[in-house]
């Protein structure tokens, strides 16, 4: 046995290791996405700002680094988390969603500079989402295509439907 | 019970650690003698494997293995998670840092 004790951390790593990757295969990667002026006794409602997201890896997390608009979208897709939505219905239910409508508005003087949301400027931003979380994947160790986390599929008539295949979990800071 | 994969090039190490990898973790461990040849790259796209191990010294070039191993799992549809296990002398942190900012982790064989 003795000539085995080298060995043990490679048997302990290996076993965190396959722990780890049953769950990325199950769940998908976890995202952790922090709403910011949550008003006490609610949660994820107008008024909140999107702090921030980040991706949790093995041992780390790492910021996705986002314009507001673009963490508005991912969290839009982390709040729906495995539903499908196509660019044009994203856009619409964004557009009239009070949590963006009203993005922000507990915080003293912050103008909402988000604008009306097109289909067209839907994919762009989910095309820039792609790429900030290919780096952020890269940096907490997760050789994922981005693609496959926040996935587009063909639906009927060629309409391309987008969806966050994920885990997911929302912190609510009062400032 | 998980699918490893592990690139070894010591037969004498590799036997041992088959025997430990049964024994303690019950895991199903298939081995390749060479990390960068075709025919073992080639694993990767015929069986979906949960774990890559890369065994090498730490005097050896395992960048470069390591490297054409990264470069094939990027490919696949279900990557597994990559692992290098370095023996020798050596113990400094370059290789965990090195493995870190690439996405695997490198640990030290005692």
């Amino acid at each position: 046995m003795k000539d085995n004790e080298g060995l043990q951390p490679l048997i302990e790593a290996v076993a965190f290791a396959l722990a780890a990757q049953r769950q990325l295969v199950a769940m998908g990667p976890h995202f952790i996405v922090v709403h910011r002026f949550h008003r006490p006794g609610t949660l994820c409602v107008q008024g909140e700002l999107v702090g921030g997201i980040s991706v949790h890896g093995d041992l780390e997390e790492c910021r996705i680094s986002l314009s507001s608009t673009a963490l508005l979208i991912l969290d839009f897709f982390c709040r729906h988390q495995r539903r499908y939505f196509s660019a044009q219905r994203a856009a619409d239910v964004m557009n009239n969603d009070p949590f963006v409508i009203r993005h922000a508005s507990n915080v003293r003087g912050y103008r909402n500079r988000v604008g009306t949301l097109t289909p067209a400027s839907v994919r762009v931003y989910i095309q820039r989402i792609r790429e900030q979380m290919a780096e952020a994947f890269q940096r907490v160790g997760l050789n994922i295509d981005p693609s496959r986390v926040l996935v587009s599929e063909a639906g009927e008539s060629n309409v391309v439907e987008f969806a966050l295949l994920a885990s997911r979990e929302f912190i609510h800071l009062d400032d | 019970m998980g699918h490893v994969l592990l690139f070894d090039p010591d037969l004498q190490h590799r036997d041992k650690v088959r025997s430990l990898f049964r024994a303690h973790l019950g895991c199903l461990l298939t081995c390749s003698v060479a990390s960068t040849a075709p025919d073992a790259l080639e694993l990767l796209h015929l069986h979906q494997f949960d774990l890559l191990i890369l065994s090498a010294l730490s005097n050896e070039n395992w960048h470069v293995s390591m490297d054409a191993l990264r470069t094939s799992v990027s490919q696949l549809n279900n990557p597994p998670k990559m692992l290098c296990v370095l023996r020798g002398p050596y113990r400094g942190p370059a290789a965990e840092v090195y493995g870190a900012r690439r996405g695997f982790r490198v640990i030290y064989e005692r």
